[in-house]
């Protein structure tokens, strides 16, 4: 297997296991968005992305992505890991819809041949994903996963899609430090670059092992489930009465809403 | 193949989601009743894993590299029911965790990657496997990751917020799939060559093989 894809892969499983981390510490940090309770936050912010998905107007998503940001500041989001997050989909969508400058009718640009109506598309949908991508980014850097789960099972979400994300999410860590141990001993073996076609048998055994090795540890998980008598539902952490934080986020999606519908 | 959310209209992205939770009910009642508390923790074991193995890098000739998708690969090792149950886990692990995809979106990502992929994938398996397991392995991973690559284009070809026109999308998506999903049957195959030989009993048709013994 080739040193570099290895060296690759490890660096894509740091990336994810950084990400669960930072996941689990930002929402400690005392701010805005931390303080109001997860399933107030995940309907507030499910209420914001689809008020934004259906704007055409750069104006009003230029707004919308403003107050993603200003939630990111008053929740003490780092700036750096918030931006980190965002930037990637509005540029990738930028690069898709870029063309759309050139290709939509009309009056051009004084300077370029561009058209005025598709440079607006191309900032209004560039904007209008990075607006998107902010809202679910305060969401997901001010939750635990374990909170978000919980205001799933308030909103009466099914309990067994519930159960089956809390036990994915459970396994991640360890199986992504199970594939990285497992790529670090391959590579610690492999002294020389094999061609392609080993590469890809080679590559074939080992994911195969690693997938054998899930299942297996399932199987022994759900015996284990079955000798207790099942699963139960994990204890989740709840919080009975909504207080000022939980309206003052109210008022913020309501006046956003409001705002947008009057605009 | 993660659309974000923006890119496709409310009513697609609404409808897509009423149309994966009907599908998912369904596959949940198939697997017995329902998913049991004793069978949920393999099921999502299995989602860490496949989550997991989706993370290693294949080589592709020009100095590139690919990653493993899983969809029809979770099929064949599951069955339907419990693989599109299993891809619809990871999907929306991917969204709530680490903000791949979307929110209001996320019901078109998991129709695209949990249920067609696996649907398609699996249909394909059943269909060619008699003229050869290995064969029908690299056409399910390639045709089913091309499937869900089509009704991806589809959604995003109607909707109003995405202007490049429905045939634009079908093509552009299609053709690239149709490629690149080459490389999902390939590792698809590979893998499945290897899980056959190590453990034949995880086969589709080892069940009835041993019952046709007895």
């Amino acid at each position: 297997m080739r040193t570099d894809l290895l060296d690759r892969t490890v660096a894509g499983i740091a990336t994810r296991a950084r990400w669960f981390l930072l996941a689990e510490d930002v929402p400690d940090r005392r701010g805005f968005l931390q303080a109001v309770a997860p399933s107030v936050k995940l309907l507030g912010v499910l209420a914001l992305v689809t008020v934004t998905v259906v704007q055409r107007d750069l104006s009003t998503v230029a707004a919308l992505a403003g107050v993603a940001v200003a939630l990111a500041v008053l929740s003490r989001v780092p700036a750096r890991t918030f931006f980190g997050r965002v930037t990637g989909p509005p540029t990738f969508a930028l690069v898709v819809v870029a063309p759309q400058a050139v290709l939509m009718g009309g009056p051009t640009l004084d300077w370029v041949p561009l058209s005025v109506a598709g440079v607006d598309y191309v900032a209004t949908f560039t904007v209008r994903v990075a607006a998107c991508v902010g809202f679910l980014s305060v969401l997901l850097l001010t939750t635990r996963f374990a909170d978000l789960l919980a205001a799933l099972r308030r909103l009466r979400a099914p309990t067994v899609a519930v159960s089956l994300l809390a036990i994915t999410y459970r396994y991640l860590l360890l199986f992504f430090a199970e594939l990285e141990r497992m790529v670090r001993a391959r590579r610690g073996r492999t002294l020389a670059d094999p061609n392609l076609r080993r590469t890809w048998r080679d590559s074939g055994n080992f994911v195969g092992t690693f997938l054998l090795r899930s299942l297996e540890r399932g199987e022994r998980v759900q015996r284990a489930a079955r000798a207790r008598g099942g699963t139960g539902t994990t204890p989740a952490r709840s919080r009975d009465s909504l207080g000022a934080a939980d309206a003052a986020f109210g008022l913020v999606v309501l006046a956003t809403v409001a705002g947008v519908g009057f605009a | 193949m993660h659309i974000p959310d923006g890119y496709v209209d409310l009513s697609i992205a609404v409808f897509c989601a009423v149309l994966s939770v009907a599908v998912l009910s369904v596959a949940a009642r198939r697997v017995g009743g329902e998913v049991s508390d004793a069978r949920a923790p393999l099921l999502g074991v299995v989602a860490a894993g496949v989550f997991a193995a989706q993370m290693l890098n294949w080589p592709i000739p020009g100095g590139t590299s690919a990653h493993f998708v899983g969809g029809a690969f979770a099929a064949i090792l599951l069955g339907p029911h419990l693989g599109a149950l299993c891809l619809a886990t990871v999907v929306t692990i991917q969204a709530l965790v680490f903000g791949d995809g979307g929110l209001v979106v996320l019901g078109a990502n998991v129709f695209n990657m949990a249920i067609v992929e696996v649907y398609v994938g699996y249909a394909v398996y059943r269909l060619l496997a008699p003229y050869g397991e290995f064969r029908a392995a690299f056409a399910a991973g390639w045709l089913g990751i091309t499937a869900g690559a089509l009704t991806a284009a589809v959604q995003l070809g109607l909707s109003s917020a995405f202007e490049y026109q429905l045939l634009t999308t079908v093509a552009i998506m299609g053709v690239g799939h149709l490629v690149l999903g080459l490389v999902e049957g390939a590792i698809t195959a590979v893998v499945y060559r290897y899980l056959a030989r190590a453990r034949p009993d995880l086969r589709p048709d080892a069940v009835s093989e041993v019952a046709a013994d007895a």
